[in-house]
């Protein structure tokens, strides 16, 4: 009996290890069949960027898994705070709400993050059990799994609970990849914004680049220009160099042909004197003096940019100097002259020949202007200037010569060059025309300004410091009987035919005229002549004796042995200061040679007083 | 070599056999292991299995509440252990609390028992706290084995005093690890004696294998992770000096085990820090069993 209930017992154990190991059994299939379809779920997750379609996935697999009554899956938010983000069924989302509400009162939520694994509590109403699942890779948490199963205390088995946290641990690292992969692409995103900047950059810094290789090439051209500028201006003082010592040359031809010349103007004037005015041979002679007077003043202009000339500044009228010049330049030429010289013109304070050289060259400028022809107006006005006048000026009272040409005008970018020296347009031109009337009127305190328009002509305007009311002292055309003087004359000048002709003049004139070669000799005869109670009325020195005592020097040794000495300079150099300036040396006049017999006369005339 | 390593496979195979034969694993393990797996079981059952045994359930109970698992609030019944620790965790807690039990009764002398669960449950205790930070499922398993790490010298201890002892002498004399000691005399190390004994006593194998690779960790095949877990923490406890197990010396560090855990060297202190935290209160729990 016993033992048959022993064997009943054992049969009934048997039976009930039978029917749990089935029951197992059957449960590690669906297990199995369960994870095999893992690799769907992977495919879905990996198909799946979303975060969502990862939260959605991963709940399809765990309903598989088991018969949740509902599950759902909160987001880790930034913050993290937590938030339901997806539910199955849809219509458990309240419900759950609420359980997970409760479980964060309750502390199970925190204790359920903390912890790697499945955590059931029995809900709060008691007529259920949650389970949730933390869904947290190594090094964050990405979410949390709550599920809820039917009746209290409900558990679930090992195998099925492990094959849960293995679906989770999955789906974590899915998310872990999609948040890794958004962050990605946001830095590639980025990163393609940065290097699309870059280039921007990089375009810009181009263009800049480009830009300033474009200045530098402006600048290189500017550079090229100031070399060639440079080296244009080194050629022309070259030029200006050649033509320096071309001048000193000149200058030195100039002043012996000079001393030639006042032999030849003093013989002829000289000449004329000795025969009737009426003679045949008298008008032959005027000619011929008049010649000499114009080669003179050709060695003048020489002498003039040999050494720079001081002007010998006297009162004259400017009419006859325009007169002269007017008939002297264009006679023989195609071009007509038309002057416009009012009666009334201020007279000025001016070197005759320098004006007259200065006049010259505008009207030969203006007869070049206009090579076939035309008419040259020259024209005459008083002006009187008040301050900051338009000629920058000092106020007061100015004459005003134009020269109006009808030639060719003068082209804009040339305008402001045409006064320095040796600018020139033509091939034949030295450059110093115009340079000369520019440093003629400056010197004179006056201005000379231009105007022209291309095709139309040129007008040049002098303006000269005037003397209104003044007249110059009118020298009286003294017949040469009237020119008679008396007295001693001590000639002194190196030139020996010099020397003959006025001693020859003078003599003629009535004076006794000794004479000799250099400073020193004119002083030891002077010394001689008062010692033996016979001194000269006058002294005529030459300013340069080459290789002895000249006139500067001599007068000073002569004022110190008679300080009433008269004594008069002679020199070819007109421009010399000493000529310009004759009284501050102790001369008491100053003859420019080339002289006639006649401004020899009138020199002396003037100085000896007739009663001697 | 066959025949030498045929005999080593013998002697360990006897040494396994004859503890099987004086300690056997508690019934009430089996039946836990059986209810926890059945699809039908409830926290009820896992309970009542439990309650049967007093001992047992008043350690869980102290173990559940302890710093180790830092709940908010009291956990007075098993079946709220079962569900708030977790069924599997519960398992793996009471097989720790049922081997130690077993091993009652080993002479004195040549190891001092408490000090040698003192280096077991620390060993649990960093071990635990390093797969923690690994974010780990099942973080009890591991505990477990690194409590029963040192299993295999309990059977030497057992089977073989006097040899164990000549061993221990040897090692200190001649300044070399223990565990390479035994490996020169029998061709095998404590490790895989203890990873022998829980594999016959059907331990799941995520716990027998780190046991048996501790000293060993390349060849763990399965369990590669839990075994580094188990070799680092001792290497730790030996080098912190807590309690004995018998090795005079800190055993090497194996390269491969620290680049798999992939732990910031910096976060090392902060584990051992978080374990010895909840390592006094640990021992007075478990430390009761030791005699």
């Amino acid at each position: 009996m016993n033992a048959a209930k022993v064997a009943i017992d054992r049969v009934t154990y048997l039976e009930e290890r039978v029917s749990y190991l089935e029951e197992a059994n059957c449960n590690y299939v669906a297990l199995l069949d369960m994870l095999t379809s893992c690799s769907d779920f992977q495919a879905d997750l990996n198909r799946d960027k979303s975060v969502e379609g990862i939260y959605r996935a991963t709940l399809a697999q765990l309903g598989r898994l088991f018969p949740f009554q509902g599950m759902g899956i909160l987001e880790n938010k930034d913050d993290n705070s937590f938030a339901l983000a997806v539910c199955e069924p849809s219509s458990c989302w309240n419900s759950l709400s609420i359980d997970i509400d409760a479980a964060i009162m309750d502390g199970t939520f925190a204790w359920a993050l903390n912890r790697n694994q499945a955590i059931s509590v029995p809900s709060a109403n008691g007529n259920h059990t949650l389970l949730f699942h933390v869904i947290a890779t190594q090094t964050s948490i990405r979410g949390m799994f709550i599920s809820r199963l039917a009746g209290k205390n409900r558990s679930i088995d090992a195998p099925t609970l492990n094959t849960l946290s293995s679906i989770l641990l999955t789906s974590a690292y899915s998310l872990e990849n999609c948040n890794l992969y958004t962050i990605l692409r946001e830095h590639s995103q980025n990163l393609e914004e940065k290097v699309q900047e870059r280039t921007n950059e990089l375009l810009t810094a181009r263009y800049m680049a480009e830009a300033a290789a474009r200045e530098l090439k402006i600048s290189n051209e500017q550079l090229c220009n100031e070399i060639a500028e440079r080296k244009r201006a080194e050629n022309e003082l070259i030029k200006a160099q050649k033509l320096e010592s071309l001048g000193v040359f000149a200058g030195g031809i100039a002043h012996d042909f000079n001393n030639i010349l006042t032999s030849i103007l003093a013989n002829l004037s000289f000449a004329r004197m000795q025969i009737p005015h009426s003679h045949m041979i008298a008008r032959r002679l005027e000619e011929c003096e008049k010649a000499t007077v114009r080669a003179s003043e050709l060695t003048q202009q020489l002498l003039t940019f040999a050494r720079g000339g001081e002007p010998v500044k006297k009162l004259i009228d400017p009419v006859p100097i325009v007169k002269e010049a007017a008939s002297f330049v264009l006679r023989g030429s195609s071009v007509r002259s038309r002057l416009d010289l009012p009666d009334g013109l201020w007279c000025v304070e001016a070197d005759g020949g320098q004006l007259s050289q200065a006049l010259h060259n505008l009207l030969i400028n203006a007869a070049q202007a206009m090579p076939d022809g035309g008419e040259v107006t020259v024209r005459g006005e008083n002006e009187t200037l008040e301050t900051d006048n338009s000629q920058r000026l000092p106020a007061g009272a100015y004459l005003k010569i134009s020269v109006e040409d009808s030639g060719c005008g003068i082209p804009e970018e040339n305008l402001s060059r045409i006064f320095d020296p040796y600018f020139t347009t033509k091939s034949q031109g030295s450059g110093l025309g115009l340079a000369s009337v520019y440093s003629i009127v400056k010197r004179h305190g006056g201005t000379v300004g231009i105007s022209s328009r291309i095709g139309e002509g040129s007008i040049f305007d002098i303006h000269l410091p005037a003397s209104p009311g003044n007249q110059p002292t009118g020298v009286a055309v003294k017949e040469a009987a009237e020119l008679r003087g008396a007295g001693r004359i001590l000639i002194m000048d190196d030139e020996d035919f010099i020397r003959e002709i006025a001693t020859e003049i003078l003599q003629y004139m009535g004076y006794e005229v000794e004479s000799c070669a250099d400073g020193r000799e004119a002083l030891e005869r002077f010394q001689k002549a008062r010692e033996l109670n016979n001194p000269f009325s006058c002294v005529i020195l030459d300013l340069t004796v080459p290789g002895g005592m000249g006139g500067k020097e001599a007068a000073a040794h002569l004022l110190k042995i008679d300080p009433d000495a008269v004594l008069i300079v002679s020199s070819g150099y007109s421009n010399d200061p000493i000529i310009a300036n004759y009284k501050n040396y102790g001369f008491n006049g100053a003859i420019r040679k080339p002289f006639d017999a006649d401004t020899l006369a009138r020199e002396l005339a003037k100085l000896i007083p007739k009663s001697n | 070599m066959a025949t030498i390593d045929t005999l080593h496979q013998d002697m360990m195979e006897w040494l396994i056999n004859e503890t099987d034969t004086v300690y056997s694993l508690p019934l009430i393990y089996e039946r836990l292991t059986e209810v926890i797996n059945h699809p039908r079981s409830s926290i009820a059952d896992i309970t009542m299995i439990i309650s049967e045994d007093q001992g047992l359930t008043a350690r869980l109970l102290k173990l559940a509440n302890s710093p180790m698992f830092g709940f908010f609030s009291k956990i007075d019944t098993i079946d709220k252990a079962a569900t708030i620790i977790g069924t599997q965790q519960l398992q793996a807690l009471a097989l720790a609390v049922s081997v130690m039990e077993v091993f009652t009764g080993i002479p004195e002398g040549l190891v001092n028992m408490k000090s040698f669960w003192q280096h077991s449950i620390a060993c649990g205790i960093i071990a635990r706290t390093l797969a923690i930070y690994h974010r780990e499922i099942n973080v009890e398993r591991v505990f477990a084995a690194g409590i029963l790490h040192d299993v295999g010298r309990l059977v030497m201890l057992t089977t073989i005093p006097d040899i164990v002892k000549e061993l221990i002498v040897e090692s200190r004399d001649e300044e070399s690890l223990l565990f390479r000691t035994e490996e020169n005399r029998f061709g095998f190390t404590h490790a895989t004696v203890g990873g022998g004994l829980l594999a016959n006593w059907k331990i799941p194998e995520s716990i027998a294998e780190p046991v048996g690779c501790h000293h060993s960790p390349a060849a763990a095949k399965k369990f590669p992770l839990e075994t580094s877990f188990i070799h680092m923490a001792d290497i730790i406890c030996k080098a912190l000096g807590i309690g004995c197990n018998g090795e005079p010396f800190v055993p090497p560090l194996e390269p491969s085990t620290w680049e798999r855990m992939d732990i910031p060297a910096g976060s090392l202190v902060e584990i051992v820090r978080h374990a010895e935290q909840q390592l006094e209160e640990t021992l007075a729990i478990l430390g009761e069993s030791a005699p």
